[in-house]
């Protein structure tokens, strides 16, 4: 069936009154019948009504109709509905085309001949679009039951055992020797006072224990191809030196010479070159930290050899490259903190007893001796909101690190519990203690004679071996307070892990300007990545405690196996394609494309259909032209935007609007009742990325005298992309005679619709100062588009 | 004794909108944490809190046009460089100072300083000893500006008067050639 074929029905929906108290319908059915292809043109008081549908599915099965338009309320309202009265008279459901003469014109408009008018510009587009469409069909691809977790910490280790409770195999990759993160260094947690390692150690042996586990440490996750339900991951696992069958006896360690900053004691102290992590360390076996080991660095030394007596190392032992295939990806990559080196005011490294709270952490557990002589504190300040909730960017975060208030608070009280006599003073911004039990804890706090000063510090002056000059305001006083102590602990703000933006490049996924996992939805969908089989969980996505790790891993598990436990998911058609004849494999495409949708062989670039999400970023940045979108295809929205720009009123303004929140937007402008000039028409894309400049030309060749794109806040096409996008497009138009200013752009979310009844107006008046296109540059642009550009009818 | 109670209806909206103008808009980024208060020099010798001025700014309380410790601080920057909120510290009281002395508060030795500039051209005009150490070192006993240059004073004399600078800070033209 071609375009030239198609037999179009029409229906028109008076929607009892919404539509035709403002749109004269009989009128736009009489101009509508009369446009190619148009079998059938009808109007009914309610078309979506048991008899309505009933009316298409006759037009359908006795008068040839294979191309149907309706026009009525929004597409985002029966979209489906309709497309399933096409699949119950036999017609493919894509064959459909809807025109939102209610959300978009009936109720944004009073004057009823700028609405008619407007209406009748809608459905011409929709008609000559819907000539154009091309049958399609979802596809039902089964999952792979397996799913990766990158990350060991408490949110990996959790996910990673509610996952394998459940029955499904799990593959847990970590990059240190040992899983456990950050948790394991602590001494006890808040606001129970739980060791923390004697809650954390039997999960971490039962995740090593379970037969669904599959744990790879001193591990990486190199590459990652393939789509959701179907990932192909590369883990490389990095040699340890040292065989499974170590006994982890420690001999070794005793006679290496080698000494290096332990990682685990937060460089308090000193490991071996041959190691393990810590006594809990699952794996248990021994490591061999290459970087600084004798036999690598200088071809020296193997003395461990001689003392294993396991005979487990084997300085042969080769980089290992593991494919696995998963069907759900899980990130738990944790966190990393602000270097206080930053803040010169606070000398951290001037003093061996200026040290962070995850230092004071391992002081902590080594029995509360002070870095510089191992002899309890006396006085102690603790140094909250150190590169936290600071708008200088060079130095720390704008957001609050949440763990601050509460882990000083649990240090003071430990502090107190094991050195009586200790006067801890916390000098804090503002204690945030929201959540279960922590106000009462901080009650406790206060009962336990620690000294709270309302005051950040301004300074940390040491003065000599046991002395620190500590300088704050305490701010209830107005007055400036000055202390010595004999330990300072800064509490230093919260950053997503240092590998956390590379890996999210490698999973497609995004993060969000402060470099955590953004999620798919802040509210409703927390723990799914923008990409779908691709989830996150823990610090990966905010700062956050312990409690609110676990509830998080447990939400993520639940999400996990709620996607793999489909069997099967369905891939939408509306997936972009690659012409192999055009495509010159530049690459292009690869690059811009948000979710990793192109693979490229040798010679050629193909899209994965079940990774593209459809956005149509990639099309207008083809520079062959060789790539299409199915179901917005080149010939389908040149057609659409012919259709549309053929008649109404000038200056005429074409805005093409996503599909998801910027279309929902304007959609809620019209549930509101709230207006814009009748003289803009809204073509739904699915990202403003779809339009490039031929699209912007056309609509100008074809009678508009504006252009606007809306996007939707937080999609792939991001706010950026979208600005850098359009202001390329602006310097074009210079060239074909085009004022730059009749383009604009905006990102909006769905409640935010002024912005779109604000740009409308503003672009509208604009228009009206600067006229409508000289028909000497549209004839022009006429000639130049029409030669390639326009759809056969 | 009787406590003082701030209206919350009779702030001096002007005062914000001043602030704004003068490019200092993110006070209103302040969580008066007390670390330019502590950093402060000037405060360790003086009553001068900047914590509390920003506050009274934001409060929009015109006392603080009035206030004394508006003078005290010596523009060192120390609270600036320190600020977790970048808040604008010292702009914020130049501007202060700027609304201050339109209102005719202008602290006296702030007001001695602008009259040297407009009599000499110098805030710190030359003196005896600063002549011989030149001299002394063989350059011209004046250096080669407003002191050397009356034609150069006579046109800074005329920029002061027609901007009306020497008007907001009293300055009386008797005696002056």
């Amino acid at each position: 069936m071609t375009a030239t074929d198609a037999q179009i029905g029409v229906y028109i929906c008076h929607c009892g009154g919404n539509i035709s108290d403002t749109v004269d319908v009989e009128k736009v059915r009489q101009e509508i019948s009369k446009l190619q292809g148009v079998i059938v043109a009808k109007t009914y008081e309610y078309v979506c009504s048991d008899p309505g549908q009933e009316m298409i599915v006759k037009g359908i099965r006795e008068e040839g109709l294979n191309r149907i338009v309706v026009a009525s309320c929004s597409p985002r309202m029966h979209l489906d509905t309709f497309r399933r009265t096409l699949q119950s008279a036999g017609l493919n459901p894509y064959f459909l085309e809807m025109a939102n003469i209610r959300e978009q014109c009936s109720w944004i408009h009073n004057d009823k001949e700028a609405a008619t008018s407007k209406a009748i510009d809608l459905i011409r587009g929709a008609v000559e679009r819907v000539r154009h469409h091309k049958p399609l069909e979802p596809k039902r691809i089964a999952i792979n039951r397996n799913v990766l977790v990158i990350g060991g910490g408490i949110a990996g280790i959790i996910t990673s055992i509610e996952l394998a409770d459940k029955g499904y195999k799990v593959y847990l990759v970590e990059k240190s020797p040992s899983i456990g993160g950050h948790m394991a260094q602590l001494s006890k947690t808040f606001p129970t006072l739980d060791c923390s390692s004697c809650i954390l150690t039997p999960k971490m042996v039962y995740a090593s224990q379970h037969s669904n586990i599959k744990i790879f440490s001193l591990a990486e996750v190199t590459a990652i191809e393939g789509s959701p339900g179907n990932y192909r991951v590369l883990v490389t696992k990095h040699p340890r030196y040292i065989e499974d069958n170590c006994l982890a006896c420690g001999e070794c360690t005793k006679y290496c010479p080698v000494k290096v900053p332990c990682e685990f004691e937060a460089g308090l102290s000193h490991r071996k070159a041959i190691y393990t992590p810590f006594k809990q360390a699952v794996p248990r076996t021994y490591v061999i930290d290459k970087d600084h080991c004798l036999h690598f660095t200088k071809g020296v030394c193997r003395v461990c050899e001689r003392f294993c007596k396991a005979k487990a190392i084997n300085f042969n032992q080769k980089d290992e490259v593991i494919e696995l295939e998963v069907g759900a990806i899980v990130a738990c990559t944790g966190f990393d903190q602000i270097d206080p080196h930053k803040f010169e005011e606070y000398s951290y490294g001037l003093h061996p007893n200026i040290i962070t709270n995850l230092q004071f952490e391992r002081v902590m557990v080594g029995g509360f001796g002070k870095p510089s002589d191992g002899k309890p504190p006396k006085k102690v300040a603790f140094v909250l909101c150190v590169g936290s909730r600071t708008l200088d960017e060079n130095k720390g975060v704008k957001y609050c690190c949440k763990i601050g208030c509460m882990a000083a608070i649990k240090q003071a009280i430990l502090l107190q519990k094991a050195v009586p006599d200790v006067d801890p003073w916390i000098f804090y911004t503002d204690i945030r203690a929201d959540g279960k039990g922590y106000e009462e804890f901080y009650m406790t706090a206060q009962e336990h004679n620690v000294h709270f000063v309302r005051g950040r510090v301004a300074e940390i002056t040491p003065i000599n071996k046991d002395e620190i000059l500590v300088r704050a305001e305490d701010t209830f006083f107005g007055k400036v307070v000055e202390g010595v102590f004999d330990l300072v602990i800064l509490s230093t703000g919260i950053i997503p892990s240092q590998d956390t933006g590379e890996l999210a490049k490698k999973l497609g996924i995004q993060v969000g300007g402060d470099g955590f996992i953004l999620e798919r939805h802040y509210k409703l969908r927390p723990v799914d990545s923008q990409r779908e089989g691709v989830f996150a969980a823990g610090c990966a996505i905010s700062p956050k405690d312990v409690r609110e790790t676990t509830l998080e891993a447990m939400a993520t598990a639940s999400r996990v196996a709620t996607f793999l436990g489909q069997g099967e998911i369905s891939v939408s058609p509306e997936v972009a394609y690659v012409s192999a004849e055009k495509c010159d494999n530049c690459g292009i495409c690869i690059d811009i494309c948000p979710v990793k949708a192109f693979e490229s062989s040798s010679e050629k670039v193909s899209v994965n259909p079940l990774s593209c999400v459809g956005c149509g970023i990639c099309v207008p940045k083809c520079p062959k032209q060789a790539i299409d979108l199915n179901h917005c295809t080149e010939e389908q929205l040149l057609a659409q935007i012919h259709g549309v720009c053929e008649g109404g009123i000038h200056p005429k303004i074409i805005a093409f609007v996503e599909k998801n929140t910027a279309y929902a937007s304007a959609d809620l402008a019209g549930q509101s009742r709230a207006s814009y000039p009748p003289n803009v028409e809204m073509i739904m894309v699915p990202t403003t990325g779809r339009i490039g400049l031929k699209h912007v030309l056309n609509a100008f060749a074809a009678g508009a005298d504006g252009v606007i794109c809306i996007e939707g806040h937080g999609g792939v096409f991001t706010e950026d992309a979208l600005r850098e996008h359009v202001d390329e497009m602006k310097k074009e138009l210079r060239k074909y005679g085009i004022e730059p200013l009749r383009l604009l752009s905006i990102s909006t979310t769905i409640p935010q619709y002024d912005k779109i009844l604000n740009v409308s107006a503003t672009l509208t008046e604009r228009l009206r100062k600067l006229g409508t296109l000289s028909e000497d540059v549209r004839a022009k642009l006429k000639a130049e588009t029409s030669s390639l550009e326009v759809p056969q009818k | 004794m009787k406590q003082e109670i701030i209206a919350l209806g009779e702030i001096n909206e002007k005062l914000l909108k001043e602030l704004k103008k003068a490019g200092v808009a993110n006070i209103v980024f302040c969580v008066q944490c007390g670390t330019c208060s502590a950093s402060c020099p000037s405060g360790r010798v003086t009553a001068f809190r900047t914590r509390q001025l920003i506050r009274k700014a934001l409060m929009g309380l015109s006392e603080v046009l009035k206030s004394d410790e508006l003078w005290l601080c010596t523009t060192c920057y120390t609270c600036l460089e320190r600020c977790p909120r970048k808040v604008e510290t010292v702009p914020a009281i130049i501007a202060l100072r700027n609304m201050a002395v339109e209102s005719g508060n202008i602290n006296p030795r702030h007001r001695d300083i602008a009259h040297m500039f407009i009599r000499y051209g110098h805030a710190v005009p030359i003196n005896e000893e600063n002549v011989k150490k030149r001299e002394s070192l063989g350059l011209p006993a004046v250096p080669p500006t407003t002191h050397s240059f009356k034609q150069a004073l006579e046109e800074l004399q005329t920029l002061v008067k027609k901007s009306g600078f020497d008007k907001k800070v009293d300055f009386g033209w008797e005696g002056q050639k």
